[in-house]
């Protein structure tokens, strides 16, 4: 199969990640709970993976809060900052794991910034959209339906000078572009682990600049005797046994990237993306949304063939795309097609020209 | 003979702490804080030797780590808490 869907998840991973999930498994027990050999195996090892987030995120270990996914850190962002009819500012490429919270908690959704590959208009469009009555800037670093990079250390720069907290979904950004809790002074950066970090499924990582309210209550290990949870990070957002298994292989993901670097990383994707572009040039009314500054995701249209149709072929070659809305309607209606969808291609560190060129050739008999 | 423990109110602090120490040139090892120590329910400790304690209290003072209370452990199990 070639893969082209690592904006969904990453695939393969790099090969200790799976050793690593192993490992865990057979030999590490309970975190943060026991004593004993295997208990404190796992907690060095969640330790570890916190430590390795934190270098690569700039936050401290304590800061680095686990989750299941982004969806689920972006949920815990947006319920400790806001509350039913406050207003939030959001960019015109938000995905449903903001939207779907701040329509469920009544928050008014202020939306800046809708044009595509214009860093200039989103970050004017934020400046004229935060107020007096903004209680929370939630922004994400990069469209997963586009690619497009956003502004978002001059959006960032802007919640600062104005006292607004900020909160960033590197959900498509992490391990390929530049995170910095620190630099950016946000409140919450939320990311998958199973992306661009090349962990597995149902890991997740929230960083924590402010003290967040648990979404979820129960055993923490800590401060047993009391009702409520404890009032410190990570144990404030951390309720329950840790998926200590992912966590481990997560680290090994982590490692895989501090290994490679994230500058090459993205070098190397936005290379594929625009030697696939090329070759898409070449088919007679194929809509490609390109433009600059763009990680390795593009979106197609083929000559107004169904975009699920699309999809469904390349898959019978054993090509393997994402197609449709990609749960991001605002990025679609911000960027005209969420009538017709587009077909996603998204690569990660392991695709190669050579499957490029492959997928190309097919393309080409469409 | 006694050893110092540095109670914390969970492992991640407290691994926090144990890091600092070894970059410090403290040895300390994390284990369970007993029971008439941990504090509101379950909590972890840092094991130093006698003679590295003084030196571990200002490491983790500068370093502003977590630690709530110390204390000196000895062989027959009495306690008795290090006012800092």
């Amino acid at each position: 199969m070639i893969y082209f869907d690592a904006a969904a998840t990453s695939m393969p991973k790099p090969p200790a990640v799976y050793t690593r999930a192993l490992v865990a498994m057979r030999a590490f027990a309970s975190p943060g709970r026991g004593g004993h050999r295997a208990a404190m195996c796992a907690a060095e090892a969640v330790y570890a993976c916190r430590e390795a987030a934190g270098e690569l995120f700039d936050a401290e270990p304590e800061r680095v809060v686990f989750t299941m996914n982004a969806t689920h850190g972006l949920n815990i962002a947006v319920k400790t900052l806001l509350r039913a009819g406050d207003e939030a500012v959001i960019s015109g490429f938000e995905h449903n794991a903001v939207t779907r919270p701040l329509y469920k908690l009544g928050v008014r959704a202020n939306i800046a910034g809708r044009r595509l590959f214009d860093p200039e208009d989103t970050l004017r469009a934020f400046d004229r959209a935060i107020t007096e009555n903004t209680r929370a800037v939630i922004c994400t670093h990069v469209s997963n339906v586009f690619g497009y990079i956003l502004p978002v250390e001059k959006i960032a720069a802007l919640c600062r000078e104005r006292g607004v907290p900020f909160v960033l979904d590197a959900s498509q950004s992490a391990g390929v572009l530049p995170v910095h809790l620190r630099a950016l002074g946000a409140a919450f950066i939320a990311m998958p682990g199973h992306k661009g970090l090349y962990g597995p499924q149902g890991t997740g990582i929230l960083l924590c600049g402010q003290m967040p309210q648990s979404l979820l209550e129960g055993g923490t290990g800590s401060l047993s005797e009391l009702a409520q949870m404890p009032d410190f990070l990570p144990d404030a957002a951390e309720a329950g046994t840790q998926n200590v298994a992912g966590i481990h292989a997560l680290a090994a993901g982590l490692d895989f990237i501090r290994r490679r670097g994230v500058r090459a990383i993205l070098e190397h994707e936005v290379q594929l993306r625009r030697r696939l572009s090329q070759a898409l040039r070449e088919l007679p009314g194929a809509e490609i949304f390109e433009g600059a500054p763009q990680t390795g995701v593009l979106s197609v249209n083929f000559h107004g063939e169904d975009c699920e149709r699309a999809a469904q072929r390349l898959a019978e070659h054993d090509i393997a795309v994402r197609a449709g809305l990609h749960c991001a309607p605002l990025a679609h209606e911000s960027a005209g097609t969420l009538q017709s969808g587009t077909v996603r291609f998204s690569f990660s560190a392991f695709n190669t020209g050579r499957e490029v060129e492959r997928a190309a050739a097919i393309l080409k008999n469409f | 003979m006694f050893e110092y423990y540095f109670t914390f109110r969970a492992v991640t602090p407290a691994q926090h702490a144990r890091n600092v120490l070894h970059t410090g040139g403290v040895a300390a090892a994390i284990g369970r804080a007993p029971r008439q120590l941990s504090m509101q329910g379950c909590g972890y400790v840092l094991r130093v030797a006698p003679q590295a304690g003084l030196r571990a209290l200002g490491l983790l003072r500068t370093a502003h780590a977590a630690f709530v209370h110390m204390y000196r452990v000895y062989a027959s199990g009495a306690v008795e808490e290090v006012a800092v």
